[in-house]
């Protein structure tokens, strides 16, 4: 039976599930301006930042979960039983190369089938390794160097170019922003720094694979990319976490800064552990991403899968303030079991001729919940904006739900925005088609699927959209609706 | 107590225990409700983009003995109806036998009588799944219950040809502006047929405040096709809640025109409570000035096997101001159902804005879902293929910006209507959209 099959390969268990045995330096649980004392003084910040964290914490103190808004259902935080700082215990220099790396870690990204090395050295990929909350490894930082392009932990950012940091740092998303990005300017460890300077094209992906490790961590990332006029970086981020019973808090924020005829390209791969099948464990996902179109020609480009995280709440965003600005959204988003997702984006049209794209295509399996809001903004002044927007749901199973929030707020007559939107299932025609041409329905299922995410995945960079097409199999292979 | 100098102190004043005695228990039960749940606010996500700060800072008065109507050219403001089953006209929400025909009709029944002898109750049983996000006009509907005088029961119960036409008329009824308030229960029995047209319409340029609420029942294979013309004056705010319940295999259509109106929000929340209800919302708003319309519309699928086709247009010009947002939900366990809605919307000048958003909330699998949501302005290229066929730039715009309002239009079944509307966007079009000698 078809369902039976679905049932079975729907209940496919995640496959990154286990837990690396290293001794942490963690704090204990809680959070008060002491703890971002301690923050900061572990990170041998600059006086000035910690006062913007401490501004930061005492906005965020003023600040309500946002609960309402949402389609969203959660216990709430306890923002006090979360230890904030978390680092894993390494000699006073660090490591210096691969050599020096704690071999658990590298057994870590094994399992992940991520051979560091091989990757690095094969795909040309430089990795700023994210363990917990602590850069451990970053490679390929010479070559990086000769092109002047600074690829750092923002910590190292901090220490080594305090300017570049201050000028940028919270420009995008203000501290005051929202909620989680009140709470990840006061407490966040770290993420990563990219400058590219003027004219700049560069010479590799630049990548970082995120993992949240220690139990009872929450993990503030914070990262922030700056691309000079005419530069150009392509960005992947990607995560896993292992199996854990507890919630785990994230809450990153990404701010990207795309000055006169800069190109940013961010791609996201996202596979944290969504919960078990009753809806148990899982992580929060609570992310504030945005980039700033702040020159005229300059282009932001936002490329997601979405598989992991018990609860996503995403909204990767572009401010058009440039004039011929372009900001463009690629997603898939798969939920299961009892996943739940509000994802989407906001495309602010400010500048003169801005256009932007919106491709968003969600799946949404078993008892999950999944949601796409959006927002495209032209105002007043944004003569010949254009937008297209394309969001479509594949709903297999009848438990499952997908939703559509876009809002349009258009202040200028010759703006051309376009929405269009569809819900449905596999349909037994398509099926049908395929089976009587000797493909087996779960085949089917999978090609119709892989069809069906083909705009997204074409945008993503080549090893990412095998390991995209790679997930999506695992997450939905032959789930028959 | 039958004026106030604020609207908005009006929670407090109803507050008031002594207010409260006045009115009969039901009533008082409402009064509360409505200080309970006070005025929306633009936090609301439902009143996003409406703001009511303007109106509470008005002053209003509700005394019905004051409303007459002296105007003797109130046969020129209706529509030239050939036939019409019967007429009913409302000045300031108040019931006026002697303008109105009162034909008498085997198939339909009615009645005038008040909020406080016969309370609307929920507009559905309680046990049809409910829109968590519907109710939005709640505070304004237990307003309307505490306070309202009229209210307009119509049955119909067979098959009627000719259509029920209802004429709202807001009015100068005193130096101050008035607050009309009224109610409207329709129930179409199992099998009938009506045709109901809604007029709402000023003399001259009161800036009343008008709230109607609306209840609509439609039983087992009955049909009903509703026309909502809002043609007030531009100094005119009014608020609109209309509910519809339809059972098995009824056929609700609706054609909702707004022209009018300094300030407008309506709701229309459509329940299809069972497999085989059809509904079919169209509606086309043109703002022009400093006005400001906003339409929420509601479709529950809470039963399988049902179908619902929704077509919003809306035309904005100068500094106008227009809110769409449609809402569609498929209730769990809804399988094989159809939804589809589209909104497009055409800009004409800079200043205008639109905030449209079409929501899509589905819990079931086997459904056909579609929506879209365009804004633009008209298609040069469109214009440039008319002026090379001789046509000039005004008229091209023109004809073009009619073709566009004509996709609604053309629904429309009832001539006197097309022809009145046709004539009203021409009016209002701007001096490079030309019509003259068109229509």
């Amino acid at each position: 039976m078809a369902s039976e099959r679905m049932e079975q390969l729907v209940r496919t268990e995640y496959k990154q599930g286990f837990y690396t045995d290293i001794e942490s330096d963690t704090l204990p649980p809680g959070l008060n301006e002491e703890v971002i004392r301690h923050i900061s003084m572990k990170k041998q910040e600059p006086e000035w930042l910690l006062a913007w964290r401490l501004e930061a914490y005492r906005h965020w103190l003023t600040m309500q979960e946002p609960h309402h808004w949402a389609h969203l259902e959660y216990p709430r935080v306890d923002y006090q039983s979360i230890s904030y700082y978390s680092a894993p215990k390494s000699k006073k220099d660090g490591p210096k190369s691969l050599d020096e790396v704690d071999p658990k870690l590298l057994e870590t990204y094994e399992k992940l089938g991520i051979p560091l090395h091989e990757r690095a050295a094969l795909a040309g990929v430089a990795v700023d390794v994210v363990f917990d909350s602590v850069s451990v490894t970053t490679t390929f930082k010479e070559k990086l160097a000769e092109a002047g392009v600074i690829f750092c932990s923002i910590s190292e950012a901090v220490r080594e170019h305090p300017e570049l940091v201050r000028q940028y740092l919270g420009t995008v998303v203000p501290r005051e922003d929202n909620f989680f990005a009140a709470l990840n300017s006061a407490v966040f460890t770290d993420g990563s720094f990219v400058y590219v300077p003027k004219g700049v094209t560069c010479p590799m992906e630049l990548s970082t694979y995120f993992r949240i490790n220690q139990a009872n961590t929450g993990q503030f990332e914070r990262t922030l990319i700056v691309c000079a006029e005419g530069a150009q970086v392509s960005y992947l981020e990607g995560c896993t976490a292992p199996q854990r019973d507890e919630n785990q808090l994230h809450a990153a924020v990404v701010e990207l800064v795309a000055l006169d005829d800069a190109n940013i390209k961010y791609s996201t791969v996202q596979n944290w552990y969504p919960g078990d099948e009753e809806g148990k464990g899982g992580i929060y996902n609570f992310v504030t991403k945005r980039g700033e179109c702040r020159g005229d020609r300059a282009k932001i480009s936002w490329t997601q899968v979405e598989t992991g995280s018990a609860v996503t709440w995403k909204y990767p965003s572009c401010v058009l303030r440039g004039r011929d600005s372009v900001g463009e959204f690629y997603s898939v988003a798969v939920t299961n079991h009892h996943q739940q997702a509000d994802t989407g984006t906001k495309m602010i049209h400010i500048g003169a001729g801005s256009r932007s794209t919106i491709i968003s295509k969600g799946i949404s399996a078993g008892r999950s919940q999944q949601t796409y809001r959006g927002l495209v903004k032209v105002l007043a002044g944004a003569q010949g904006a254009r937008n297209f927007t394309q969001c479509d749901s594949l709903l297999i199973g009848d438990q499952c739900g997908a939703h559509t929030f876009p809002y349009q707020e258009i202040a200028n007559s010759s703006a051309q925005v376009e929405h269009e939107a569809t819900t449905s299932k596999i349909g037994e025609d398509q099926l049908f088609y395929c089976q009587q041409r000797g493909i087996s329905e779960e085949d089917a299922v999978n090609m119709i699927v892989n069809g069906f995410c083909k705009d997204v995945f074409k945008e993503l960079p080549m090893e990412f959209a095998v390991e995209a097409e790679a997930l999506l199999n695992v997450s939905l292979e032959g789930a028959v609706g | 107590m039958n004026q106030i100098e604020r609207l908005g102190d009006l929670p407090s004043l109803l507050a008031d225990p002594q207010q409260q005695a006045k009115l009969t228990p039901q009533q008082a039960q409402a009064a509360q409700e409505f200080c309970r749940l006070g005025w929306p606010t633009t936090r609301d996500e439902n009143w996003k983009y409406a703001d009511l700060k303007a109106l509470l800072k008005q002053g209003f008065q509700w005394d019905p003995s004051l409303v007459k109507l002296e105007d003797t050219q109130l046969e020129a403001a209706w529509l030239p109806l050939a036939t019409a089953a019967i007429r009913l006209v409302f000045v300031n929400g108040v019931f006026a036998p002697e303008h109105s025909q009162q034909t008498a009709h085997a198939q339909v029944s009615y009645q005038v009588t008040t909020p406080a002898e016969h309370p609307l109750t929920a507009a559905y049983p309680a046990q049809v799944a409910q829109d968590k996000k519907a109710n939005a006009q709640a505070a304004f509907c237990a307003l309307n219950q505490a306070l309202g005088k009229t209210q307009l029961q119509l049955k119909v119960q067979g098959c009627l040809d000719t259509p029920i036409y209802l004429v709202y008329l807001s009015t100068q009824a005193s130096e101050q502006a008035y607050l009309s308030l009224s109610q409207l229960k329709v129930e179409v029995a199992s099998g009938a047929q009506a045709t109901l047209i809604e007029h709402h319409l000023s003399l001259g340029s009161p800036n009343n405040c008008s709230h109607r609420q609306a209840q609509i029942q439609l039983d087992a294979g009955a049909q009903l096709k509703h026309y909502y013309i809002q043609e007030l004056a531009n100094t005119d705010q009014h608020l609109s809640q209309l509910d519809v319940y339809q059972t098995r295999d009824s056929h609700f259509t609706s054609q909702h025109i707004n022209l009018g109106g300094k300030w407008v929000r309506h709701d229309l929340d459509v329940v299809l409570a069972e497999p085989g209800a059809h509904v079919e919302l169209d509606g086309l708003f043109f703002a022009a000035g400093r006005q400001f319309i906003d339409t929420h519309t509601r479709i529950n699928h809470a039963a399988g096997h049902t179908y619902s086709q929704e077509n919003y247009k809306g035309i904005l010009n100068a500094k106008a101001q227009g809110v769409f947002n449609g809402r569609v939900l498929v209730q769990p366990q809804s399988q094989k159902i159809e939804a589809h809605q589209n909104n497009a919307n055409l800009l004409l000048a800079d200043g205008a804005q639109i905030n449209t958003k079409p929501e899509l909330e589905i819990y079931a699998d086997d459904v056909k879902c579609s929506h879209g949501a365009t804004t633009g302005r008209l298609n040069e290229e469109a214009v440039f293929a008319l002026r090379s066929r001789g046509i000039d730039e005004t008229q091209a715009r023109g004809l073009l910006t009619l073709a566009f309002a004509n996709e609604i239009l053309d629904n429309i079944e009832i001539l006197a209507i097309h022809q009145r509307i046709e004539e009203a966007i021409a009016g209002r079009l701007p001096a490079a959209y030309n019509l003259k000698g068109v229509l």
